[in-house]
């Protein structure tokens, strides 16, 4: 093997990309922002679906709530007692919750206060969110509250703070604040004030015999459909939701969220491929000359193929590490401009940062797209204009 | 050196076939100088892009070095042009893209010579045809007799056994004429196989072919010992 010879093609190669630099940015250009596009919307996705994962930890196997008229409402805790002698049951938690639509500093914003009952509630084990400062609720706390990351933020709350929260419907509550829940699930934490289960029934006027909602822990997690079943069999006016099905959608939409870009993406890609394609059509007959004139020198077809191959690499590789690159910092940054879209939620969660997870697997991949293409799509016209005779080629 | 016996070559032109050339046979010794004389359109540049390999024979056969070579495959074909011969066009075909050096060393890329040992030969032949001072420039900042010269230089970089030169007079000045001349006669007394085409009689190239092969609708009219008697 030459490799002398291999690394004068080589060279060529590069020394074409800046021979023929309007060309070269041609292509570079418009591949760097497709790389950019897919590559930010591949992190942001693989953020939101790596935060549902690690939220799943966090839930509880089975959660049951009420239906009125149809609806979902309050579910009465009559039924607590005869979920708990359900085989496989450990525990029945109540829980009340609600949405809190609030003004701050004339921005319409939604925030979620929920009450759990920590007598009962197996937090070491099943609640594992660890704390940016302070900590979190104790058995008989009263008027005190954990925040999430973009409450605390919204109210300029530290801990020790006393915040005063009004929403819009007319329920008003005042707390000390003991906790702030850090980034590991923002997607659950970041609008979450946590407060005691007698605190919020107090907040959204529930009576003692009522919850939003029940959580049930099972002996086993594996045995939550089986439980699910049970409760669902059971009682016909309940909701049953299952941590699976719960985190599935989570991610499912996220997918979803996802698939839409790559699918812009794709059609993006094919554009670009397109236009590649076009262009070395368009420039073919420069090519060709080229080409046959090389050829007439002496190059093989081979040769010929491996510098166009090579060009085609440096470019690929150069475009899609400039847009994987930007398309990293712009999800850092928060994807500006497009950070609704993707949330879906950007009422819910004012300052809610897009999560950005980037690995490998995904790098490797997006450079597989990026590169690959570019380069059977080169070669092919190089392959083209080397296998027919130098002087047709000349004369094309 | 070369034979060529009945060769006949046929190009699709749009709807039409074309015959370029008709049942022609020729054989060319060792450092002959050969002359292809006739109008446009005879037939004299494809015989030239058949014995340099850039095109295939329809018919015929087409031995070189006693070896028939026109069922070799492309690969091959493109070795042999790059060992034995260099190729004048009459257009030049410089890259555009490239300077002066670098377009004349072209040949030598596939080969794995450094890129310092083909520039130091590409100055060496470039200052034999005074071309040194322009070897940064761009092909396309030449003026036509010096690119002619470039493309001379790299006919010859790879120090070839067989030159062809199609019309290599027909578009520059006299003053690069008579430099062209005085180089083919240089490679003719080196001993190189010289085969070019011109299409007037009057020019001056004709004083230094060994034979003279007049075309006339791609056939072999005449063939004339020694240079042509104008």
């Amino acid at each position: 093997m030459n490799i002398a010879m291999h690394i004068n093609l080589w060279l060529m190669a590069a020394g074409n990309l800046r021979r023929y630099r309007a060309k070269s940015l041609a292509v570079m250009v418009p591949l760097a922002l497709i790389m950019a596009a897919s590559s930010f919307m591949m992190f942001t996705r693989g953020g939101f679906i790596k935060e549902a994962g690690t939220a799943r930890n966090f839930l509880p196997d089975v959660t049951v709530q009420g239906i009125e008229a149809g609806r979902v409402g309050k579910i009465s805790l009559a039924i607590k007692e005869r979920i708990s002698k359900i085989t496989q049951v450990k525990t029945v938690v109540p829980r009340v919750w609600g949405y809190l639509p609030i003004k701050i500093n004339d921005t319409d914003v939604s925030y979620t206060l929920m009450g759990l009952d920590f007598a009962h509630l197996d937090y070491s084990e099943k609640i594992p969110w660890t704390m940016e400062s302070g900590s979190f609720l104790a058995p008989g706390d009263r008027k005190k509250a954990v925040l999430g990351n973009g409450v605390a933020y919204s109210f300029e709350a530290e801990v020790g703070d006393k915040i005063k929260i009004e929403d819009t419907l007319g329920n008003k509550g005042e707390f000390e604040v003991v906790g702030i829940f850090n980034s590991a699930v923002q997607v659950y934490s970041t609008d979450l004030i946590v407060v005691s289960l007698a605190d919020a029934r107090s907040f959204f006027g529930y009576n003692k015999n009522e919850a939003s909602d029940l959580l049930v822990y099972t002996d086993h997690p594996e045995n939550a459909d089986q439980v699910a079943w049970d409760i669902t069999r059971l009682f016909n006016n309940t909701r049953v939701l299952t941590s699976k099905a719960l985190t599935n959608l989570v991610i499912e939409a996220f997918s979803r969220r996802g698939g839409t870009f790559q699918a812009m993406w794709l059609i993006l890609l094919v554009g670009v491929l397109l236009l590649i394609w076009a262009q070395s059509s368009h420039i073919s007959v420069d090519v060709s000359q080229e080409i046959g004139i090389l050829k007439a020198m002496g190059w093989q077809t081979g040769e010929i193929i491996e510098m166009e191959m090579m060009e085609s690499l440096i470019l690929g590789i150069t475009g899609t590490s400039i847009g994987i690159l930007a398309g990293f910092v712009y999800a850092l940054m928060g994807t500006p401009g497009i950070s609704g879209y993707c949330l879906g939620c950007a009422s819910i969660y004012p300052k809610f940062p897009v999560p950005v997870h980037c690995d490998l697997q995904s790098i490797i991949l997006l450079f597989v797209l990026g590169v690959l293409p570019m380069m059977v799509v080169s070669a092919i016209p190089a392959w083209l204009a080397g296998i027919i005779d130098p002087d047709e080629a000349i004369r094309s | 050196m070369i034979k060529l016996t009945n060769i006949t070559k046929t190009y699709q032109s749009g709807k039409v076939m074309v015959r370029a050339l008709n049942n022609i046979s020729l054989e060319i010794k060792k450092g002959e100088f050969i002359l292809l004389v006739g109008p446009s359109g005879s037939g004299k540049t494809t015989l030239l892009n058949i014995i340099g390999c850039l095109t295939r024979i329809t018919k015929g056969s087409f031995r070189l070095a006693d070896q028939e070579v026109s069922h070799f495959p492309d690969h091959f074909l493109s070795a042999l042009r790059r060992k034995k011969m260099g190729f004048i066009f009459q257009q030049f075909n410089l890259l555009s893209g490239y300077s002066t050096w670098e377009n004349v060393t072209l040949p030598l890329l596939p080969t794995g010579i450094s890129e310092k040992k083909r520039k130091a030969r590409a100055m060496k032949l470039l200052e034999e045809l005074n071309l040194e001072t322009r070897a940064d420039f761009m092909a396309n900042e030449l003026s036509g007799g010096e690119q002619q010269r470039a493309a001379i230089v790299r006919a010859l970089i790879n120090d070839p056994e067989i030159i062809l030169a199609d019309e290599p007079l027909s578009n520059i000045d006299m003053v690069n004429v008579n430099i062209v001349m005085d180089i083919l006669a240089e490679l003719k007394k080196k001993g190189k196989t010289i085969i070019t085409s011109f299409h007037d009689p009057k020019t001056l190239l004709s004083r230094l072919g060994d034979r003279t092969v007049s075309f006339q609708s791609g056939n072999i009219a005449k063939i004339t010992d020694g240079n042509m008697n104008l």
